[in-house]
């Protein structure tokens, strides 16, 4: 059997089934007829959206960092931490790689997400071309995507907040409602964005 | 949801496969080459048809991650002193000392988390790799549905980790309570790494390779 | 079968291709993590401790897996399993201990459970109320033939092994002094401590083992005496009234004081036992005592009544003693006037004690006597003291002595030709020793007695003393601010401090050994109305001149002494009655209230348990102050019967003189005092814990 042309098919990258392209409309949402999977779901104006967002989410990144985050007291005692603290609580002793992994996981991953989406999408949304190896920043971003653990760790924070909230009484310090945001935005831009289109659009822009 | 339903009913239409086509599609963009492509041209992934070392570095990191989870279990995760006092939690110690206070909600999370979620995830990796040669009672739809669920849920256990990170960082009241890491906490992490790069070398396109095979 | 029309075509297949080939780079992952886990396994394995086992009577609070081993406060193991030996009689805790510290646990290895502890003594321990208890270890620095299996003490051992010093043994007939833990002092330095008192196996005296600290036991030799130092000492003689002040302070303490009493002692050997004397003066009186191994007996003829000397009676040479009568018998003797009844008394001499070297030997002995008695050398008997009636032989040189010599060759000792005593002539010798007593530098005594009393009320009064229990109080609310402190690391130290200043005010509340060191004085004064009640039915002629005593006496300063002694008493009472001393306990239990709401606000179900067992233990001493309080009654009834004693002694002298009154007055608060016992005895026993938990 002879290849056929591949210029105008997609692949679904879960089930391998090969489609024609159609145009879909805003409101549309493109689906494998095999597996289900989410093909395309384009928005309009998504691109300016989630380079807001994503700036947006940035900013908090640096705020949720800087600021205090938890403040623990009880009988007088205090205790305040940052998100900083949380992640060299493992800088002692024979668990010190695990301050790394954490600093990459909460912090560095997120943020370099965050910048390569910017670097991809920022110059779009402003109707630009895109600029050098973008297509390698985005595919980065999408392969950096199971890594950036901010949403894990705000639920590990309210699940320690669970257990410490008996014994003593916690104040939620500007970063950790910071971190909250974040995580929202995050998530609302993951929501939005469709990956299809990106590529689409990325590869329509670098070729005109 | 509901064209699943209708297709499962009518049975799952019989569709073309890039591979059928003798093209390649790309797992990251959906874009669409001629056989022999190295590189996709649209994204820069790397090509293959099928990737053929797929199973075997999802056995890899899944022995990789079952050999860090003991250690995991065995070794404090937790160093809880209060008054001088040190206590070692391993992760179900812990929850079996919440239990005892009473805190079950608080135990079945932590249990569940720690303890229910990677047993889980293990045995659905296992599953789904031994289901590609082997005869399965899941449908394709079923283990496809598996796969998603354990991707999705993989990170989703490092929660335990982040625990105890801010529980370490916020409880250091000197001699009155401190809460200190234990090794288990790193060796966990590792699991749950493990797992989920396991869980990312499964390309899901075997389980629909394996139903043509199975309806030729 | 058709046959080959050619060559053929061979077969071309695909190459196999390499399982090694094929192979992801990823199966590196997990080979390198089990060849981690088996190096960390295999470290684990044989780093891992030793295994020992160690008995207790009961191991209260002692935790499989939690409690921990340590050595000089530095963990060094941890318990693994607590079960029961065979038979169940013990507790049988197994531990591993680690690999370096393993090969010191030898014979002297010593295990005890360190528990909070608070009895009337003091507080100990108070860090494990929060921590849990744990087991400490001590053993000294030397490698040894390693053993697995210990006894474990049933309390902290009072001398820790390695400690340079000396472990001596003492034996005593009376073990009321002392208890466990009261010290052993040189010139009022501590220097060793005691070991509780048990009784021997035959059960007829009991025996003390004691340690004494380097250097201070290179004092110990065969001249060492000790005595009892616990209670204050009065004593009333021909020399006047003296109060031993200086003991007062070891009345609460308790203790025994050490010292050598001549030179020359020889180095003691293993297994020599002290004997405890009453008091030093007891002690110094022994002084002979070690040569009486080789005395000189010699025997002396009385012809005068001897009624009052006792075998073990003084023999004084010029007021020294240098002997003692051995035993008293009588012979018949021949006389000019037919067979008369003579009294013949064994004296053993000291030889050394009379300046005699001691390599002279018998014959030396006898040669100073015999040159002696040609000199005028007389043995004759002598009152021992103004009050008694007892009767010691006296070696004195009789200028106008009939002429005698001595007989070394009588058996079966040699004979010291006796002279009259002037015994008959007791009233003079009365009034002589009453001139001497006017002569007595009494007002000075007194004076000095007054002084001491002041400077006594003085301290009593002192403003830092009476701030003692707001200090206290303050320094358990430093404590309380130290918990809530975030540098709290350094608090078990802290309480520690904390607690050994409290244990010096807890020590006040040391009402057991007080009160039996207060009888015991009390019965000494006793002992002395009594003497005093003798001798007075005996003398009536004395009481004028006493009177005349008493006169001058009412011109001392005496009003002055009683009027510091009930101010005293009063500024005690106050003292005990501050504000601070009544919050004291209030203040105790609210930091252990305190302590107690945030253990349970650290929801930590084992350390409030221990919290229990502290109050357990406090209500264990409470209970012990209540069987101290059990003595009140009888302390108070003796107190009464001794100033109905007195009352009536000074009832007797008839007038009502002030200094009479004086001593009335005085004996009524004794009397209020004795009141106010027997109040305190009723209280605690209505509610025991009311003086160690305040409420």
């Amino acid at each position: 059997m002879a290849a056929p042309d591949p210029t105008g098919l997609i692949a679904c990258p879960t089930c391998d089934a090969l489609y024609r392209e159609r145009r879909i409309g805003a409101d549309e949402v493109a689906r494998c007829r095999r597996c289900g999977t989410v093909l395309a779901a384009p928005q309009s104006g998504a691109m300016t959206r989630i380079t807001m967002l994503a700036g947006a989410a940035l900013v908090l990144m640096v705020a949720a960092v800087s600021f205090p985050f938890l403040e623990l007291s009880e009988m007088g005692l205090q205790q305040r931490s940052s998100v900083v603290d949380a992640i060299l609580a493992f800088s002692d002793g024979r668990t010190a790689p695990l301050s790394l992994a954490l600093a990459l996981l909460i912090v560095l991953l997120p943020a370099a997400r965050l910048l390569a989406l910017l670097y991809t999408l920022g110059p779009m949304a402003l109707g630009w071309q895109p600029w050098r190896h973008a297509a390698l920043a985005f595919r980065w971003a999408e392969k950096m995507r199971p890594w950036a653990m901010a949403e894990v760790f705000i639920v590990g924070v309210a699940v320690a907040l669970v257990k410490v909230a008996g014994l003593a009484t916690v104040t939620l310090g500007p970063a950790f409602w910071a971190f909250c945001l974040l995580v929202l935005i995050t998530v609302r831009k993951d929501s939005i964005m469709c990956r299809l289109t990106v590529w689409k659009t990325l590869s329509e822009r670098h070729a005109s | 949801m509901q064209a699943h339903g209708l297709e499962d009913a009518l049975g799952t239409p019989r569709l073309l496969t890039a591979r059928d086509a003798g093209l390649l599609g790309c797992r990251a963009c959906g874009r669409v080459s001629a056989a022999g492509t190295g590189a996709c041209a649209r994204c820069g992934a790397r090509l293959a048809s099928r990737d053929p070392t797929s199973l075997q570095r999802v056995w890899a990191w899944w022995l990789a991650g079952l050999i860090a989870y003991i250690p995991a279990n065995l070794y404090p995760m937790l160093l809880t002193s209060r008054f001088g006092h040190v206590r070692e939690n391993t992760i179900i110690g812990g929850a079996l000392d919440l239990a005892h206070h009473g805190d079950y909600g608080v135990a079945a999370i932590v249990f569940a988390a720690s303890v229910l979620i990677p047993v889980g995830k293990f045995l659905a990796i296992a599953y789904l790799a031994l289901s590609l040669k082997l005869p399965t009672a899941l449908g394709r739809h079923g283990r496809h549905r598996l796969h998603e669920v354990v991707e999705f849920i993989g990170r989703w256990s490092m929660i335990d980790v982040f625990v105890v990170a801010i529980l370490s960082a916020l409880v250091q009241f000197g001699f009155a309570a401190t809460i200190n890491p234990g090794i288990a906490a790193a060796t966990f992490a590792l699991s749950v790494a493990f797992t989920m790069l396991s869980a990312q070398s499964f390309d899901p396109r075997l389980i629909w390779d394996a139903e043509e095979r199975d309806s030729r | 079968m058709t046959e080959p029309t050619g060559p053929a075509d061979y077969a071309i297949e695909e190459r196999r291709r390499s399982f090694w080939r094929n192979l992801s780079p990823v199966w590196l992952v997990p080979i390198l993590a089990i060849a981690v886990s088996l190096v960390i396994a295999w470290q684990a394995y044989s780093e891992r401790g030793v295994e020992v086992e160690i008995s207790f009577p009961n191991a209260a609070g002692v935790v499989a897996g939690e409690t921990t081993i340590r050595y000089r406060d530095v963990a060094i193991g941890t318990v693994e399993k607590v079960g029961f030996s065979e038979g169940l009689s013990e507790v049988r805790v197994t531990a591993r201990i680690d690999k370096e510290v393993a090969p010191y646990l030898d014979e002297d290895a010593a295990f005890w459970v360190v528990r909070p502890e608070v009895s009337a003594r003091g507080i100990t321990g108070l860090n494990t109320v929060l921590s849990g208890v744990y087991i400490e270890g001590d053993w000294d620095g030397t490698p040894g033939a390693a053993k697995v299996r210990f006894e474990g003490l049933e309390r902290a051992p009072l001398t820790r092994p390695g400690r340079p010093g000396t472990k001596i043994t003492l034996r005593t007939e009376d073990a009321r002094q002392i208890s466990a833990g009261a010290p052993i002092l040189f010139r009022g330095i501590e220097v060793g401590v005691l070991e509780a008192p048990r009784l021997t196996l035959n059960g007829n005296s009991i025996v003390v083992d004691g340690f004494i600290d380097a250097p201070h036991d290179r004092r110990l030799d065969t001249a060492t005496r000790f005595w009892d130092a616990s209670g204050f000492s009065v004593s009333f003689g021909a020399g006047g009234l003296s109060l031993d002040v200086d003991s007062l302070s070891s009345l609460v303490s308790g203790g025994l004081v050490f010292d050598s009493i001549y030179e020359g002692g020889e180095p003691i050997g293993p297994g020599y036992v002290f004997e405890i004397y009453p008091d030093e003066a007891t002690a110094r009186r022994t002084a002979f005592a070690r040569a009486i191994a080789d005395p000189v007996s010699l025997s002396v003829a009385f012809t005068e009544s001897v009624d009052g000397l006792l075998p073990g009676a003084d023999v004084r040479y010029g007021g020294l003693r240098v002997g003692q009568v051995g035993s008293i018998s009588a012979r018949i003797e021949e006389g000019r006037g037919g067979p008369a009844v003579q009294l013949v008394a064994k004296l053993d001499i000291d030889p050394v004690l009379l300046g005699l070297s001691g390599s002279a030997g018998k014959e030396g002995s006898y040669d100073f006597f015999e040159n002696a008695v040609a000199h005028g050398l007389r043995a004759r008997l002598a009152t021992e003291s103004l009050l008694s009636g007892s009767l010691v032989v006296e070696l004195a040189e009789v200028p106008d002595a009939a002429r005698a010599a001595f007989d070394r060759t009588s058996e079966p000792y040699p004979t010291l030709p006796s002279a009259p005593s002037n015994l008959p002539d007791f009233t003079a010798t009365a009034e002589g020793v009453l001139e001497r007593i006017n002569e007595l530098p009494i007002e000075e005594v007194l004076e000095q007695a007054v002084r001491t009393m002041r400077s006594i009320e003085a301290f009593a009064a002192d403003d830092g003393l009476r701030e003692v229990p707001g200090a206290a109080a303050a320094l358990i609310g430093e404590a309380r601010a130290l918990v809530a402190d975030p540098e709290t690391r350094a608090i078990p130290g802290e309480i520690r401090a904390a607690v050994a200043e409290l244990r010096g005010v807890v020590a006040g509340l040391e009402e057991s050994r007080a009160v039996e060191r207060l009888s015991a004085a009390l019965e000494s004064a006793d002992l002395v109305a009594r003497n005093l009640a003798e001798a007075s039915g005996q003398v009536p002629a004395l009481v004028e001149e006493l009177r005349a005593v008493a006169a001058k006496a009412n011109s001392l300063p005496a009003e002055d002494l009683m009027a510091a002694a009930t101010r005293l008493l009063d500024s005690a009472d106050a003292l005990i009655g501050t504000e601070g001393a009544r919050d004291l306990p209030p203040a105790l239990a609210g930091a252990l209230a305190e302590i107690r709401t945030t253990l349970a606000a650290l929801n930590a179900g084992d350390v409030v348990a221990n919290a229990n067992a502290t109050m357990e233990s406090a209500r264990d001493a409470a209970d012990s102050v209540a069987a101290a309080a059990e003595g009140l009654p009888a302390l108070s009834a003796r107190l009464e019967a001794l100033v109905a004693r007195s009352e009536a002694l000074i009832g007797a002298y008839g007038d009502r003189s002030s200094f009479n009154s004086e001593t009335l007055s005085a004996l009524r608060e004794i009397k209020d005092a004795a009141r106010a016992v027997s109040q305190l005895a009723r209280a605690l026993e209505r509610n025991p814990n009311s003086i160690i938990l305040g409420r």
